[in-house]
This record gives structure tokens, C-alpha cells and sequence, in this order.
């Protein structure tokens, strides 16, 4: 368990880090002049807003951290199982996005749902493999069928 | 005589067998995820805004208001039978509904809630279509310099009345000035920070970004949490407020309307600070305040009736000035955007049809709502009982889906994962998504307004003072800065 002050340190360093590689950044984008100002204004405005914030929210963090109890809150990172359901759930999300164009709607519709399903929270491997195989009908009938979404055919051909 | 004279050209647009039932479609998808905990009506705007491209805008925005207005009925079926409230803006609900429920009468606090938002939502209906043609002919005379101040003052009502700390919204909303900047700037052309990625060229997408956030970043919260789901069984058949109830929720339904119509239209979670403030008022001017917590009807009525009433008012200053007063209304104008309608103070001459339209299938959606809500409760009470993990696949399908078909482009889902892995992660650490979207749809009109500004007073900054509306909200702006300064200033002294 991490204390939310310390969180809102680190967090209030990384607004501040990226705040300043906006503004690097948007110091090679040209000025303009004052009648007519360039692509590098507001940029370079929002850049410096972030860092300013990021250093009050710095501050007022360490502020809280020395002169009150520690605040404390649930794991950023969830442990145990809460972990084992977020990660395959993203992990499952990223591969369907990867495999898409290679294995087609179809293919990719069915291993993600099974995937979900498994991870979100499994019951029987029968039962997982029915509402899949009912999640991927509906999908192709509504979005394929219906609404005449075009999808990538891949391995199947359809 | 005008507005009784477009009203009925606003019913003649409504009824076509399409457009009434994308609206029967937005509500009932609205009161479904009111009562569903776990995702709001900002996230299923997202993930369906790529299903309207294929309709005409009309029929597409009578769909998404109907999700937007639809949820806070719904919402309240969840505070009053699980004590989880389905909707933000239906927290207050659980303080006096859920007790009601365990005395036995959820049915009248369901009566209630649902009469009370059908008779708020309604009649603030009646505000919306009177308010806002006069409030756009006021608006018509302003230019660049009123509408970035109006931009500015709007991002900033919603960071400092949001939920949470104001400096984290305050962050949350450069973020999304910065994201919205990303790809080829308006003005010249000039590409900024694109990296040579054509994906980025044409800018962040809205989609991915708010679907990422809303709802795979909603998602995994929930999945995370993986909460138990247990309804409040109770007698169901009474729903009807005896005369006694409907003696007590009077003059809170009436307060409640009026309260919720006006917090509405002011910049900033209206439909969450309405019922909060309806809820306050009513125990304040109650002749039993001790009861309040306790399960009185009044507690529910209400809120309940504020939260439908904010849901309309919010839409005046859409409608009227073009400018959203919170995420949700962004994402309607986003939505306006994608079928290429830009919301101004010119939009209801320039699209009666659309604008008449929304406004009469207002006054359906909400009949549509009360039938959907009191004979067919025990319906949404069912749907409660769906296994949390069904619910899940399905949105996470649709937003995969939904996203990919925007532009069949892999990277765009790309953009959606990385969103939705941000949203978790902040609203961990305590940061509310909402200014990041509201301010990513500002962007764009902000820095445009203020080049053209700067353009027409041959760069003198001072045309910002000079107009007495754009130095009033300015002034307003650092009024509210200092207020927020001086108020911690003496909190710390207070802290000794």
C-alpha cells in the first residue's frame, strides 16, 4: 500500500517531465508574430501550464505528506487474482487488435471473447465455449451482416 | 406564437417510423445503462457514436440525447434496490431510497423517482425550448475574443466544481488541450507533434480517446472490483406514491425542477450539484430534518427530479452558444462534428429542422421513459441480475468494434487500449477523466478563437479586456482562481 502523497509526487514529477518535452518540442514549431500568431503558441502555453501545475500539485503533496497522517488507499497495482483479471483482460484486448487483420473477424471475435470470458471470471470451459461461440454469431450477424461493417477476412476467408 | 408554431414543425420531423425509433432505441439503451453500474452515458455515446454514421444527424443525435436524459431515469432503479447508485448523479438517491426499500416501499420510491424525472425532465423541456432561440440571438453578436473567453470560463467552472481536487482537473484538462492539439493544426496546415505518423495527421480521434477512457478504462475498473451483485428483494406491485407521497414530493418536484433546469445550464457537473443542492434544500426547509436518511420520499423525489431537469438544462448552452457545459455535452458535440454540424449561436437557424426535432422527441422521450420506467421496472430489475461478466464481454466487443469501423484502422485500437490503460490508471490516483475529454473537444475552438482574436486587433491582447463580455468571464475566471487560492491560503492557517 503506497501512501497518496507519494503517488501524487511521482505523478506531479511526470506531469512536469512531459510538460517540458512539450515545450522542447514546441519550440521548433514556428512562432508566428503577434498579428498573426504561430503553430507553436499554444503548445508551448500548455506545455508551461503543465509544468507549473505539476510543480503546485509536487508541492502540495510533499506539503500533505509532512504535516498530516498518511493517506492511504488500495494498491495501484491490484494483487492476486484482481491482477490476474485486469492484466489477460488487457492482454486479450491487445492481441485481438494485433491478430485482427491475420486471423479475420471470425477467428478474432471467438478467441477474444473465449479469452474475456476466461479471465473476467471462468466458469466451465463448455459453458465459456458456448456464450463465445453465441457472442461471435451475434458480432458477425449485427456489425458483419446488418450493419455492413467491413472487417479484415483473414485466415477463414470470410 | 413562433415557438408553439416550430414545435409542431418539430413533431412533423419526429414523426417518421425512423427517427421515433431511434429515440425509443436512445432511451431504452439510456435507462439500460442508468440502471447498469459500471458504465455511463458518456461511454456508451462514445462506443455508439460510430454505429450513427450511417443514419442522418437527425436520427443520430435523437438517439444520443435519448441515451444522455435516458440514464438519469434509470439511474435512480439502482440506488433505490442494490444501494449502488446506477448513475453519479443518482448517489443522493441511495441516502433515502434504499432505506424506503427496506421499509418495504420501493415501490412508491420508484413511483416517485420515475414520475418526479418524467415531470422534471419535462418541464425543463418546456425552459430549454423557450430559453434558448433568445439566449442564441444575444449570442449571434459575439466573436472570437467572447467565445474563447466563454471556452476558458466553462473548462474552468467544470475543473473547480468537479468532484475531486481542482488542481488534478485542472491537469486532466491541459492534458487534453494537448492531446486535441496533436495532428494538423487548422489554421496553417503545419503538422505538430505527429512524429511522421499518418495515423496522427488528421489529430487524436475523439472516439478511441473517450471509448478508451469511458469505457475500457470504466471496464477494467470494474473488473477489477468484480463487486457481488445482489438485488433488494421487495414487493414490486404497489408503485404508485400513495396520496399522502404525493401530498410531501409537491414542492420538491416543483423546487426540483426549477434548481436542476438552472444548475444545469451553468458549466460543470449540473446533474451531480443539483441533486446534492435539491437534497440539501429539501432538508433544510423540511419540517422534520431528523428524518431525512431515513427513507422519506422527499429525499428521493427530489433529487431525482433535479438530476432530469439538469440533464435538459444542460443542453441550453449547446444548443445556444455551442459551447458544452460538461463531457457529456462534448461528446454530443463531438457527435454533431462527425455528421457536420458545428453547434453556434446560428445552429438553431441554420438547422431548425434538427433543433425542433431533439426538442419534441424530448417531450417523447420522456413519455417513452415513464412507461419504460413504472410498469416495466421489474424488467430492469432482472437485467440487474445478468452475470456482471456477459455485460463486460458485450461492451468490450462493442467498443473493439466500434472503434475499428471508424476508419478500419488497427492503430486507432491502438489508441483506444493505451486511453483505456490511462483511465484506470488515473482514476486510481484520484483523477476525474471528464475535463480531458471536455477539453480535448474545447481545443481546437480554443485556439482557434484566440488566433482570431489576436488577427483582429493586429495582435493587441488587450481586445480580451476591451469587450465587455469576454472581460467579464475573464474577470470571473481569475475571481475563481483567487477564491480557490485565498480558500486554501486559509485552510492551512485554520490547520495552524
Amino acid at each position: 500500500v503506497i501512501a497518496l502523497y507519494k503517488r501524487d509526487s511521482v505523478t506531479a514529477l511526470c506531469w512536469v517531465v512531459l510538460g517540458l518535452i512539450i515545450v522542447l518540442k514546441a519550440t521548433t514549431f514556428p512562432m508566428g508574430i503577434w498579428e498573426s500568431i504561430g503553430p507553436a503558441i499554444f503548445p508551448l502555453g500548455a506545455g508551461i501550464v503543465l509544468i507549473v501545475l505539476g510543480g503546485i500539485l509536487f508541492f502540495q503533496s510533499r506539503d500533505k505528506g509532512q504535516r498530516g497522517p498518511n493517506e492511504r488507499r488500495a494498491p495501484l497495482i491490484p494483487r492476486g487474482t484482481a491482477f490476474a483479471r485486469v492484466a489477460m483482460s488487457v492482454a486479450a484486448i491487445l492481441l485481438a487488435a494485433t491478430f485482427l487483420q491475420f486471423l479475420g473477424f471470425f477467428l478474432t471475435m471467438f478467441c477474444l471473447a473465449l479469452s474475456l470470458l476466461r479471465a473476467i471470471q471462468a466458469r466451465g470451459w463448455g459453458v465459456d465455449l458456448f456464450y463465445a461461440a453465441v457472442f461471435t454469431a451475434g458480432s458477425y450477424l449485427l456489425f458483419q451482416l446488418l450493419l455492413k461493417v467491413s472487417f479484415p477476412v483473414g485466415l477463414l476467408g470470410f | 406564437m413562433d415557438t408553439i408554431h416550430f414545435l409542431f414543425f418539430g413533431f412533423g420531423t419526429l414523426f417518421s417510423p425512423t427517427i421515433l425509433f431511434a429515440c425509443f432505441i436512445g432511451v431504452l439503451i439510456g435507462t439500460l445503462v442508468g440502471v447498469l453500474p459500471g458504465i455511463g452515458p458518456l461511454g456508451t455515446m462514445a462506443i455508439l457514436l460510430p454505429v450513427t454514421f450511417a443514419m442522418d444527424p437527425t436520427t443520430a443525435i435523437v438517439m444520443l440525447a435519448g441515451i444522455f436524459y435516458g440514464a438519469q431515469y434509470g439511474g435512480s432503479t439502482t440506488s433505490i434496490l442494490v444501494n449502488i447508485p446506477g448513475e453519479a448523479s443518482s448517489i443522493v438517491t441511495c441516502m433515502d431510497g434504499y432505506q424506503m426499500a427496506r421499509k418495504g416501499r420501493a415501490g412508491p420510491a420508484l413511483g416517485i423517482a420515475a414520475i418526479g424525472s418524467f415531470i422534471g425532465g419535462t418541464l425543463s423541456v418546456i425552459g430549454l425550448m423557450f430559453l434558448t432561440p433568445p439566449l442564441a440571438k444575444l449570442a449571434i453578436g459575439f466573436a472570437a475574443p467572447e467565445i474563447f473567453a466563454l471556452v476558458v470560463f466553462g473548462l474552468m467552472m467544470v475543473c473547480s466544481i468537479g468532484s475531486g481536487s481542482t488542481l488534478k482537473a485542472l491537469i486532466m484538462a491541459t492534458l487534453g488541450i494537448f492531446v486535441s492539439l496533436i495532428g494538423r493544426e487548422p489554421m496553417q496546415g503545419f503538422a505538430r507533434f505527429t512524429f511522421g505518423s499518418f495515423t496522427f495527421s488528421d489529430g487524436v480521434g475523439l472516439i478511441p480517446v473517450a471509448v478508451g477512457m469511458f469505457g475500457i478504462g470504466e471496464l477494467l475498473t470494474n473488473i477489477e472490483a468484480m463487486a457481488k451483485q445482489e438485488v433488494f428483494k421487495t414487493d414490486l406491485r404497489h408503485l404508485f406514491p400513495s396520496l399522502r407521497d404525493w401530498y410531501d414530493s409537491r414542492w420538491p418536484i416543483i423546487r426540483g425542477t426549477l434548481l436542476g433546469f438552472f444548475i444545469g445550464i451553468i458549466p460543470g457537473p449540473g446533474m451531480i450539484v443539483s441533486t446534492f443542492f435539491s437534497y440539501w434544500t429539501e432538508k433544510h426547509l423540511s419540517r422534520h430534518p431528523e428524518k431525512f436518511g431515513t427513507g422519506v420520499i422527499e429525499g428521493v423525489a427530489g433529487p431525482e427530479t433535479a438530476n432530469n431537469a439538469a440533464a435538459t438544462g444542460a443542453m441550453v448552452p449547446l444548443f445556444a452558444l455551442g459551447v458544452p457545459p460538461n463531457p457529456v455535452m462534448a461528446m454530443l458535440l463531438g457527435a454533431f462534428i462527425i455528421h457536420g454540424i458545428q453547434p453556434s449561436p446560428f445552429f438553431i437557424t441554420e438547422h431548425p429542422r434538427l433543433f425542433w426535432g431533439i426538442i419534441a422527441s424530448m417531450y417523447i422521450g420522456n413519455v417513452l421513459l415513464l412507461v419504460l420506467n413504472l410498469p416495466l421496472v421489474g424488467i430492469w430489475v432482472r437485467v440487474l441480475k445478468i452475470p456482471h461478466r456477459l455485460l463486460f464481454l458485450l461492451i468490450i466487443i462493442c467498443c473493439f468494434i466500434g472503434v475499428y469501423s471508424l476508419n478500419n484502422n488497427f492503430y486507432e485500437l491502438y489508441i483506444m487500449i493505451f486511453f483505456g490503460i490511462a483511465g484506470y490508471i488515473l482514476r486510481k490516483l484520484e483523477y476525474d477523466p471528464g475535463p480531458f475529454i471536455l477539453a480535448m473537444v474545447l481545443g481546437p475552438m480554443m485556439e482557434t478563437n484566440f488566433r482570431q482574436s489576436l488577427a483582429i486587433s493586429r495582435g493587441d491582447p488587450a481586445i480580451f479586456l476591451q469587450r465587455p463580455i469576454s472581460a467579464t468571464l475573464l474577470i470571473l475566471v481569475l475571481l475563481l482562481l483567487l477564491s480557490m487560492l485565498l480558500f486554501r491560503f486559509r485552510r492551512r492557517r485554520k490547520e495552524g
